[in-house]
Order: structure tokens, then C-alpha cells, then sequence
């Protein structure tokens, strides 16, 4: 079903998320009704153990865009400041997800490092730039992933959580005032 | 996959999930054209949706010529008002095709045509038999979300909230 002002009836359901305290892994539900993915992934073929170094690489990632996002938020444009606290809260939520899938697959999630890499951005256009380059890793990552991983359900789980960085990515760019969609396949090298 | 060697099992073969797939982007392509066509979105706006048409034809042609690869027929051409409208009942889309009078009319139909093309390709993931199909539809899904966020960010600029309301991308059925 599509809603007759989706973006009011999202906007809804991540207020209702955060309202209920439904946080993290457990706070994908299906946009047309129905159980959870996440019900589905579990319901479904089990997470195969051989994907637990895949998932975890990508976890590590996500790890890295937190870290990004938390330090780049406070320097962002004021008109960009809200963007960068909701995909800071996004990203925990994608890291809580694949965290969910390590643990599905009998692995041990990977833990945040100590630091990361984020250089020394001076100026609002470099500090975007830092997440511009984070997103773009975390797209080139999951597209190389998703093949990969088995079974389906858990290529639907990862690919619903690129298409949102994705999404980050067009954002970012705008915000650098550059084309936010430009090409027809996202590929991370834009 | 070959479908012959799914028949039965009630999984659908990669040959019908991008004929399901051509239909909604075909949809699409059209979606644009008739809110292009309408006079009721300004010029600014337009310089927007001019590219993301030339994207969705891209999506129709690549799907088509991956259709025509595995065997299949694919139609690419123009769908008529009268198809398209029962495509728009078919996937629970409100509104119609000739029903488009101002720019909330405009941008609501084509973020609800993305939501759908999202989830046509979500769906295929599902079972999607090649490495190489699961890449083009992740791309192509990608693409759809990138449209509807900045789609919605037309609608209400500056509201982020709205323009990547949720974490996840699942799209409509």
C-alpha cells in the first residue's frame, strides 16, 4: 500500500519508533504492513555462519560513519545540522541491525575502535566532504557485499540499509552543491 | 535461474521478476512525462525532474535488455493514461495520471511511484538468482531512494526528517 503523504506517515513511524523505545536492530518493519523484515529474516533460513567476517567488515564501517557523524555534526552549516544527527541516528540503527545479523550467524559483532581516521577538516565544505567520503566507502562496501551474502532475505536486510545511505549520500552532496543524484546507478564513485 | 527449474516451488523466476520490475519502471517513465506534460510543477523544479526521467528510461532500457538475455520479451514502450492509471490501482497508488493540477499533486504521485519502485526491486532481491542481477537491482533500488529523498525535499525543503524519514528502505508494495 502507499500512503497518501508518505513522507508524513514515515516521518510518523520514527517518531512512534523513538516514542516506544524501539531502537536499533528491532526497528525495521516492513513499509506495507505485514511482520517486521527482521521477524522475516529469523523466521526465514538461518544467517549463514560464513557471512560473519562479510557483516562484520561492514558493521566496522558503520562503526566509522558514528564516529564520523558524531564528530562532524557540531561543525556542520546550521542549515545542515539536523541532517547530520538523523543520520548519525540512522547509522546506529544500521549498526545495530548488522549486529543482529553477526549474532544470527553465530559470530561475535565487532566492537567500535578506539579512533578513526578522519583527517583534520577545516571549514563546513571539508567537513562535509569527510562524510562524503565515509558514505561513499560504506556504498562501495555493501555493493560488493550484497552478492555475496546468503540468503535472500538477508541480501533484502543489507540492501534496504545501503539504498538509506544512499540516500545520506545524495543529501551530503547536495549540501555540497553538487548534483544529489547523478547517475542512474549507485555505484560510490560519484 | 532457469525458470523450469523453479517451477513448482512457488519461487518466481529472475525472467518474472524484471518483467515485473520493466512494468513499474515503465509506470514511472510515465509518471514523469505526465507531470512534465502538466505545466504544474515551475521551472525550477522541472531542471529536477528532467534528469530523473533520463535515469528511469535508463533503468527501463538496462532491465530490458537483462529481460532480453535470460529469453524473455520486453516491452519498452510508451504505456498509455489508461494502463498506467489501472497499474496506478494496481500497486494502491492514490490519485491519477490526468489528475495532476498543482505541484503538492505533481511531487506526491512521483514520490509514491519511487516508493513503488523501491519496493519492486526489494522484492526481487529476495530471489534474484545472479550475482550480477542482485547488483543492478541494489543499484537500481538505490537510485529510487536518492529520487524520493530529494523529491520529498522539494515538498518540504529543509525538513530532513521527511526527505529520509526511516533507516531502512523498503519501499511499497
Amino acid at each position: 500500500m502507499v500512503s497518501e503523504d508518505p513522507e508524513v506517515d514515515s516521518a510518523s513511524r520514527r517518531g512512534l519508533l523513538a516514542a516506544a523505545g524501539a531502537g536499533l536492530a528491532g526497528a525495521l518493519v516492513a513499509g506495507c504492513g505485514g511482520s517486521s523484515l527482521k521477524a522475516q529474516v529469523h523466521n526465514a533460513r538461518p544467517v549463514l555462519h560464513s557471512d560473519v567476517d562479510l557483516l562484520n567488515h561492514l558493521l566496522d564501517l558503520e562503526h566509522w560513519a558514528i564516529a564520523a557523524y558524531t564528530a562532524a555534526t557540531p561543525l556542520l552549516p546550521p542549515a545542515t545540522v539536523k541532517a547530520g544527527k538523523l543520520f548519525l541516528s540512522d547509522e546506529l540503527s544500521h549498526a545495530g541491525d548488522l549486529a543482529g545479523l553477526v549474532r544470527a550467524a553465530g559470530g561475535k559483532p565487532i566492537k567500535p575502535r578506539p579512533s578513526y581516521p578522519l583527517g583534520h577538516p577545516h571549514g563546513s565544505a571539508e567537513v562535509l566532504g569527510v562524510l562524503h567520503t565515509v558514505e561513499r566507502a560504506l556504498i562501495t562496501a555493501y555493493l560488493d557485499a550484497i552478492p555475496r551474502l546468503r540468503p535472500g532475505t538477508v541480501k533484502q536486510q543489507v540492501a534496504s540499509i545501503f539504498a538509506n545511505d544512499a540516500q545520506h549520500l545524495a543529501v551530503v552532496r547536495a549540501a555540497l552543491h553538487e548534483p544529489a543524484v547523478p547517475s542512474a546507478f549507485v555505484t560510490g564513485r560519484d | 535461474m532457469a525458470p523450469a527449474a523453479l517451477a513448482g516451488t512457488g519461487v518466481p523466476s529472475d525472467s518474472e521478476v524484471l518483467s515485473k520490475v520493466l512494468e513499474v519502471e515503465r509506470l514511472v517513465v510515465l509518471g514523469y512525462r505526465r507531470v512534465l506534460a502538466s505545466g504544474a510543477v515551475g521551472a525550477d523544479d522541472e531542471a529536477v525532474l528532467e534528469p530523473f526521467l533520463a535515469h528511469e528510461l535508463e533503468h527501463v532500457s538496462t532491465v530490458a535488455a537483462r529481460l532480453e538475455a535470460l529469453g524473455a520479451s520486453a516491452d519498452t514502450g510508451p504505456l498509455d493514461v489508461a494502463t498506467g492509471d489501472s497499474l496506478l490501482a494496481k500497486h494502491h497508488v492514490p490519485g491519477s495520471l490526468t489528475d495532476l493540477h498543482s505541484s503538492t499533486d505533481c511531487l506526491r504521485l512521483l514520490v509514491n511511484l519511487e516508493s513503488v519502485a523501491e519496493g519492486a526491486y526489494f522484492t526481487g532481491l529476495k530471489t534474484l538468482g545472479t550475482s550480477e542481477l542482485v547488483t543492478l537491482s541494489a543499484q537500481v533500488m538505490a537510485c529510487e531512494a536518492q529520487h524520493w529523498t530529494v523529491l520529498s525535499g522539494l515538498r518540504n525543503p529543509g525538513i530532513y526528517v521527511k526527505s529520509v524519514p526511516w533507516p531502512f528502505v523498503t519501499g511499497s508494495s
